[in-house]
């Protein structure tokens, strides 16, 4: 099957800076994998993330998604994609604090007609089905996100990111505000409705005791990638 | 245009959680779009008040004096006392070959607060306003002997009298009473047809009755331990002295300078022969000064208004910063974040725009009555002119504009940000 997100002798280097942040020779990731990326902070995790999300372009080399130069496009172009294909959960679940949460959830499929279509006849039954199967109970989804707990409001999150069921999933420390406990049963949820959903995953964290339930595992380190048995 | 709706139910969502500083900004364009169209308003009613009370008439005269002073005097009651003019000067003046009618207007009494109007029943006949309309009597009949009067209908309406009444006159215009005529109380014959114009706040009597009531007077006061009983009046001469203006007609318009001039140049008795349409000409440049003060003050209130506005939205930028990073993370292209801003600054300005509009109305329904009465302005038309929509228009565009600014300076940061909004 032919990858779904590549790299091509990338290199990133930020205005002024006297390295590149980022030097990743060859690196793909097959449809519907999940991958766990390891890095500290300042190892290169978020630029990364910016270059997969297509929000900057490499200073040197390619991204490819679906085979296609994504990095070639225009920024228009690229913003399209993103929304089209792409999930994308924050560290900081970054919900929109006055708006409900179905209609939090819902913020994808209105922006990407793609993503509606494939949240099925009725995007509100899909939002209230994955926030269901997340756990999160039936008398949160009309309040306002601001007065959810924080366990509440990441499984918000994360239900955003996989409405539409995007090809690639974007996890940027997504479990660093939850205790030990949630954080596993938070990261077999999220594997569950990504396998369900089909989606690729790339879950970055610095936490290597996450590491454990992925079959593929690499270290982002000073701007390198390696691969980790 | 679904991407529209959505961005306008955010827009909406995002402007409810910042109602309290939204709803202040609102306020404020509210009140300073209600100024701009009230003052607007006010300029049209006043002109069209004016320039609608007296038709038909071709000179207005008066003892030597401002003809603006006369006009407003004896024909809205307002401002300060005309000089009189001789009865003898008024007579001469009908004599003329030129003059087909005259109205004499005799002022300085008042029935509560309302002005009495001592006239001859060719008032009845002649006074035209408006497009050149007669007055019209809807209950009872003109005045034919002393002590009989004819309301105007806003009188009528206001204090509820009827034709069979009998009231009291005071001494003095409306806040200067001196004294009540309190042994010769008229009796009420008849009620005007309403007329917008002062007509409909005037107790008109004759010029004889006038006179009756001040037999027993001398110099503006009662005369102590002498008094004549109003049966008694007929007896004496009520041809009057002196009168306030005298309404002018010609057999033909063409001859108004050659008429003034001859009253203005008569031997004798300094005299001002006023043409209505000139005197408010020169009122309205009198004024013209104070209205264009009056508007720029209104503009630069919406000016600082807009501005704050602008700083409202700026302001609210940095705390908004990562709400615009979320809205790009979900595809939200940052035109669209651009689009979002402009929605809610716009949104804010129409209804401000909207709302000062709603409190001019509900001001001029709530008010006209008493800006005709006290001051003689004319709000009837419920609509602003086209002048007052240019203004709302402007407004909204200036309001528009002012929040480009926030808007791009929003469309910066976002593409600089992305999905990372470094606070």
């Amino acid at each position: 099957m032919s990858p779904i997100l590549e790299f091509e002798a990338l290199r990133q280097r930020w205005p002024g800076a006297t390295r590149d942040g980022l030097d990743i020779p060859a690196f793909h990731l097959a449809p519907g994998e999940q991958l766990f990326l390891q890095g500290e902070s300042g190892s290169g995790k978020s630029t990364l993330l910016s270059l997969a999300a297509g929000l900057i372009t490499p200073t040197a080399g390619t991204v490819r998604l679906f085979g296609a130069a994504f990095s070639a496009h225009r920024a228009r172009t690229r913003d399209r994609l993103r929304a089209d294909h792409i999930g994308y959960l924050f560290q900081q679940f970054n919900l929109l604090p006055y708006l409900p949460v179905l209609d939090n959830v819902l913020l994808p499929c209105r922006f990407s007609a793609r993503r509606a279509g494939r949240a099925g006849a009725r995007p509100a039954h899909e939002a209230r089905r994955l926030l269901d199967h997340l756990g999160l109970p039936e008398s949160c989804w009309t309040r306002p996100a601001r007065l959810l707990s924080i366990g509440q409001q990441q499984r918000v999150a994360a239900a955003r990111a996989l409405i539409g069921r995007p090809e690639l999933l974007l996890a940027d420390e997504p479990t660093s505000a939850l205790d030990a406990v949630r954080q596993q049963d938070f990261l077999a949820l999220l594997r569950a409705e990504s396998n369900a959903a089909q989606s690729a995953l790339i879950f970055v964290s610095h936490d290597e005791r996450l590491a454990m339930a992925f079959d593929r595992r690499a270290r982002l380190t000073d701007g390198h990638i390696e691969a980790l048995a | 245009m679904k991407r529209l709706a959505a961005l306008a139910r955010i827009a909406a969502h995002s402007a409810w959680n910042r109602r309290y500083s939204l709803g202040l900004m609102l306020l404020a364009i509210a009140l300073s779009s209600a100024l701009l169209l009230g003052v607007e308003r006010l300029r049209e009613g006043a002109r069209s008040g004016f320039s609608h009370s007296l038709a038909g008439t071709d000179l207005i005269v008066g003892a030597r004096g401002s003809p603006i002073t006369l006009l407003l005097y004896s024909v809205f009651h307002l401002g300060e006392p005309a000089p009189n003019l001789s009865w003898r000067s008024a007579q001469r003046i009908a004599a003329d070959p030129a003059v087909a009618w005259t109205v004499p207007i005799s002022l300085g009494d008042s029935h509560r607060g309302f002005p009495v109007i001592a006239t001859s029943t060719a008032y009845f006949a002649h006074y035209l306003y408006g497009a050149r309309q007669p007055l019209r009597i809807t209950a009872g009949r003109v005045f034919a002997q002393p002590f009989e009067a004819v309301l105007g209908a806003g009188v009528a309406r206001d204090l509820g009298y009827a034709p069979g009444q009998r009231i009291v006159l005071a001494h003095g215009a409306s806040g200067a009473v001196i004294a009540q005529h309190g042994d010769k109380p008229f009796t009420i014959v008849g009620v005007l047809a309403p007329t917008g114009t002062p007509v409909d706040r005037g107790v008109h009597i004759s010029l004889e009755s006038m006179e009756a009531l001040h037999l027993d007077w001398q110099g503006g006061m009662p005369v102590p331990g002498f008094a004549i009983p109003p049966e008694l009046v007929s007896r004496f001469d009520l041809s009057p002295q002196t009168i306030t203006a005298l309404l002018v007609g010609l057999k033909r318009r063409g001859e108004v300078f050659a008429v003034q001039r001859r009253i203005d140049e008569a031997p004798g008795e300094a005299l001002t022969a006023a043409m209505p349409g000139v005197a408010l000409d020169q009122l309205w440049r009198l004024l013209e000064t104070g209205e264009r003060a009056l508007h720029a003050i209104s503009a630069l209130v919406a000016a600082v208004s807009l501005a704050g506005l602008m700083a409202a939205i700026l302001a609210s930028l940095d705390t908004r910063r990562r709400e615009m990073a979320i809205l790009r993370s979900v595809g939200a292209r940052p035109g669209e974040i651009l689009a979002l801003l402009m929605l809610e600054g716009g949104g804010v300005t129409l209804a401000g725009c909207v709302g000062g509009l709603a409190l001019v109305l509900l001001a001029q329904a709530l008010g006209a009555d008493w800006l005709q009465a006290r001051f003689g302005l004319d709000l009837a038309s419920a609509a602003p002119g086209s002048s007052g929509w240019l203004r709302l228009a402007a407004l909204f565009g200036a309001g528009l504009a002012a929040t480009l600014l926030p808007a791009w300076r929003a469309y910066r940061l976002s593409l600089a940000d992305g999905l990372n909004p470094r606070l």
